[in-house]
């Protein structure tokens, strides 16, 4: 037989890569089974702390915001410096990963822009994300005809909002731009050497400035950082983008890189609905997978799947049912579900009481739910420290 | 499927995740091609929409829904409406009847004036029947009361008669009997629908059944060795094709993870496979069962360097590459797989369909076959060097 996993992983959104990826990294086998691919390729690409508060104002401090004010959430018990380990692992992560980010943890949040030009506080970013730490003059590049990058109004209101200027260079047409392509075609594009040396030229017949190029999310999908790196020398100053509407470029690019470090450690991505689940096992129309464990992290922002908040309510967050409350393991029965002997164990954004659209802190109740998940199913407390359970 | 195909959020995944759409800048991409185009066209008569054949029906678009839009069908609906000059249409009705291509093989290469005449790439190597000699493994290690249907897809009853051998002799000295089915070039629909010919495809598909059908009592499983037609069997027939086979269908890496202990012990008593090596799990693999099981075959197998192909599709598709129109995209596709070939100096490509092997095989210039074929060689290795590595279980 080839090897039953240890854990099996249902979801392959944000919360199912990082359970995996804690699992792999202590040498556990894992089998990440999903219907459909999660919504991190609909992420900007940033991973949020917490960037409001409960009266949707801006959080500047989210270290603070948690110490003081979390206490109403279920992220308010956790002490600063087990966020502080978590976030480390995750930039850790990335980098084993090639997902760049800053060499230390921010300490407060910085503004990145969105295309409509207001600031909105950021966490933790890859590098080629825009971000600043006080608004400072920057120069926009236009692209003709990217319907989602209005660059004119997105000046004005940033000059409006932050009293900095605002500058555009407008890119041409590239001679293999065809109508409606949205930034996706264009960092397709621009990953090919063709449309490389295009962007080379155009960058070097801009007009000197001297703030900061910010893009749109456009510049490439698997070769961002040295396509960056020559424009940054180009024009003699940083150069960086602003995430786009879907799909967008960052979460793809994170998603990519972060499945292939999962596949190069042996994770076995199994396609196909779970129709069952039980405490060791899985099962799939005509097969049945069996592992140690079994983690929902079926999340359920697109309909993808069952949302089971950690107050054991389950619901269809699509269709807006309620489909029971999973208290007693004989309650797994009434929900379709066979009735089993651990607790369920659940990872992802759906926490009671937390609504991450609203405060922006999907990246870290992600961290929160996935590590727990973790020290349940490794008998272990925080990470890293028990090598070799599995 | 017309239930679901109203059904998209517009999400974009989709699109986020189409290969065609990472190298074709004219390609519209799934969702303009799928649920938005259909939608219109139920409103009101639409034109096909200009590049609607240079979709591969990889699937991957349906298997990233979050809420199974069958996008790659609307899409194969879509080119059914599309109208081509005889010569093309001429072209593609035999390419969609693969099993005829199958039974022709022995004509050997086309004649230049005849592909240029038919629009067969220029660029693109027809493949030569393979039909090398395949002894026997030697006694059965162990015993398995499963019967065998070893399902022989047309390119392989065709062109890869030597796979078949000795994917049958692995399976044989697994304890399992084996029967070769349907025992005649014939295909499950596959091709057709990829082509756009959903009607062919049926009526294709329901010939095979009825042939499966009347062996049905000489096998318990049937077992694949082309990632298309197994997930065609499985998945597509019920829900696009009204056929219920009611055996299991597994794929043979699948099968092969199950083989005796011992076969494994005994391989990995050899010396690990010099170099490293690609684990190709092809799209249509990708969407019937997943990724991964490849890689851990290759492992277990003593392919020790191997590490999992970084491409999504290789743009075989069937026979999607052999088609003059389609040879800038299929390049573009296969590059991904030369590049990395390139960049590990991997020796050989372990992949689950015979035509994506002859694609990658001519973009990586590296031997690229299907997992039995190095399991084989990898046996036959230790039978050869066997006395001189000790086994662990002696
Ligand atoms: C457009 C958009 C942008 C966002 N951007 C950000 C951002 O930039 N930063 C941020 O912090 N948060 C962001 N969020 C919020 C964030 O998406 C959610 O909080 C997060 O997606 C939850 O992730 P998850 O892994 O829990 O679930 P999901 O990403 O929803 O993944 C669920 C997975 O489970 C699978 N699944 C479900 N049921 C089954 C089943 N029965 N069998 C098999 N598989 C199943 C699905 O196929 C899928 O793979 C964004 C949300 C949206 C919609
Ligand atoms: S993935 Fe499905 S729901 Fe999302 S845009 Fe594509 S077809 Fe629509
Ligand atoms: S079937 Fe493949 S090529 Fe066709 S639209 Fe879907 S993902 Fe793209």
């Amino acid at each position: 037989m080839s090897r039953a996993s240890d854990v099996i992983v249902i979801g392959r959104g944000p919360a199912g890569l990082l359970v995996s990826s804690l699992v792999v990294e202590q040498g556990g086998q894992v089998d990440m089974i999903a219907d459909g691919l999660g919504t991190l390729p609909l992420w900007g690409g940033q991973f949020d702390f917490r960037s409001y508060d409960n009266d949707r104002k801006p959080v500047a401090d989210p270290w603070a915001w948690w110490h003081r004010f979390g206490d109403t959430h279920p992220g308010g018990s956790v002490s600063a410096q087990m966020w502080r380990s978590w976030w480390q692992h995750l930039r850790d992560l990335w980098f084993t990963m090639e997902i760049p980010t800053e060499k230390l943890l921010p300490t407060k949040n910085r503004g990145t822009v969105t295309p409509l030009g207001r600031i909105k506080p950021a966490f933790l970013v890859p590098t080629w994300q825009f971000t600043q730490e006080y608004a400072g003059a920057i120069t926009l590049v236009g692209v003709p005809d990217l319907v989602d990058f209005p660059v004119e109004a997105m000046a004005r209101v940033y000059t409006w909002t932050t009293g900095m200027t605002a500058e555009i260079r407008w890119l041409e047409r590239s001679p293999s731009w065809r109508p409606g392509w949205n930034g996706l075609n264009w960092a397709w594009y621009l990953d090919t050497e063709e449309g490389r040396r295009w962007l080379w030229e155009q960058v070097k017949s801009f007009r000197r400035g001297s703030a900061p190029l910010v893009f749109p999310q456009i510049l490439g999908v698997d070769h961002t950082e040295s396509l960056i790196e020559v424009l940054g020398e180009l024009w003699g100053r940083g150069v960086a983008e602003i995430p786009l509407p879907p799909p967008s470029v960052g979460g793809l690019r994170l998603q990519r890189r972060w499945e292939r470090w999962l596949r190069r450690k042996g994770v076995r991505l199994v396609q196909g609905r779970v129709k069952e689940i039980g405490g060791d096992f899985a099962a799939l129309e005509g097969r049945r997978i069996h592992g140690g464990h079994v983690v929902l992290a079926t999340g359920g922002v697109l309909g993808g799947g069952l949302e089971v908040l950690i107050d054991g309510q389950v619901r269809d967050r699509l269709m807006g049912l309620s489909l029971g409350v999973v208290k007693e393991p004989e309650d797994l029965a009434s929900i379709g579900y066979r009735s089993w002997l651990e607790p369920t164990r659940v990872a992802g954004s759906a926490l009671a009481g937390c609504d991450p659209n609203r405060h922006g802190d999907g990246g870290a109740m992600m961290l929160l739910t996935s590590h727990a998940v973790f020290s349940a199913v490794s008998g272990q407390e925080g990470r890293l420290e028990h090598a070799g359970r599995f | 499927m017309r239930d679901a195909f109203d059904a998209c959020l517009k999400c974009t995944l989709c699109v986020s995740q189409c290969p065609v759409m990472s190298v074709n800048p004219d390609f519209p991409g799934p969702k303009a091609l799928g649920p938005e185009w259909y939608r219109q066209n139920q409103a009101q008569m639409t034109a096909p929409l200009p590049h609607v054949d240079d979709c591969t029906f990889c699937q991957i678009c349906e298997s990233v829904c979050p809420v199974d839009v069958p996008i790659a069908h609307l899409i194969a609906e879509q080119k059914a409406e599309k109208k081509h000059s005889l010569r093309v249409w001429l072209r593609d009705e035999i390419l969609a009847r693969p099993q005829w291509v199958a039974r022709m093989a022995w004509l050997g290469a086309i004649p230049e004036p005849m592909r240029r005449l038919g629009k067969i790439s220029p660029g693109v190597q027809l493949p030569k029947p393979r039909k090398g000699q395949v002894r026997t493994l030697g006694e059965p290690l162990g015993a398995d009361p499963r019967r065998i249907g070893l399902f022989v897809d047309c390119y392989s009853s065709g062109y890869d008669q030597e796979l078949v051998m000795r994917a049958r002799e692995l399976l044989r000295i697994w304890g399992f009997s084996v029967t070769l089915v349907p025992g005649e070039a014939q295909c499950c629909g596959a091709a057709a629908y990829a082509a756009g010919n959903p009607g062919l495809a049926k009526s294709t598909g329901h010939a095979m059944f009825r042939t499966l059908n009347r062996k049905k009592s000489d096998y318990d499983v049937i077992v694949t060795l082309n990632a298309t037609c197994d997930g065609t069997l499985r998945d597509e027939w019920p829900e696009f094709y009204g056929l219920q086979i009611t055996v299991p269908v597994i794929p043979f890496d699948e099968i092969a993870n199950q083989a005796p202990e011992l076969f494994w012990e005994q391989l990995a008593s050899l010396p690990a496979e010099p170099g490293a090596w690609i684990t190709h799990t092809t799209c249509r693999g990708k969407v019937a069962r997943g990724d991964g099981q490849l890689w851990e075959l290759a492992k277990r197998a003593g392919f020790w360097d191997a590490e999992p192909s970084d491409a999504v599709c290789c743009g075989a598709g069937g026979s999607y590459a052999f088609k003059a129109e389609h040879e800038s995209t299929a390049e573009q596709l296969a590059f991904r797989v030369r590049e990395q070939a390139l960049s590990s100096e991997a020796k050989g490509i372990i992949t689950d369909s015979g035509t994506c092997a002859i694609h990658m095989e001519q973009a990586a210039s590296i031997p690229a076959r299907h997992p039995a074929y190095w399991l084989y060689a990898r046996y036959l290795r230790y039978l050869e060097e066997g006395e001189t590595h000790e086994t662990k279980t002696s």
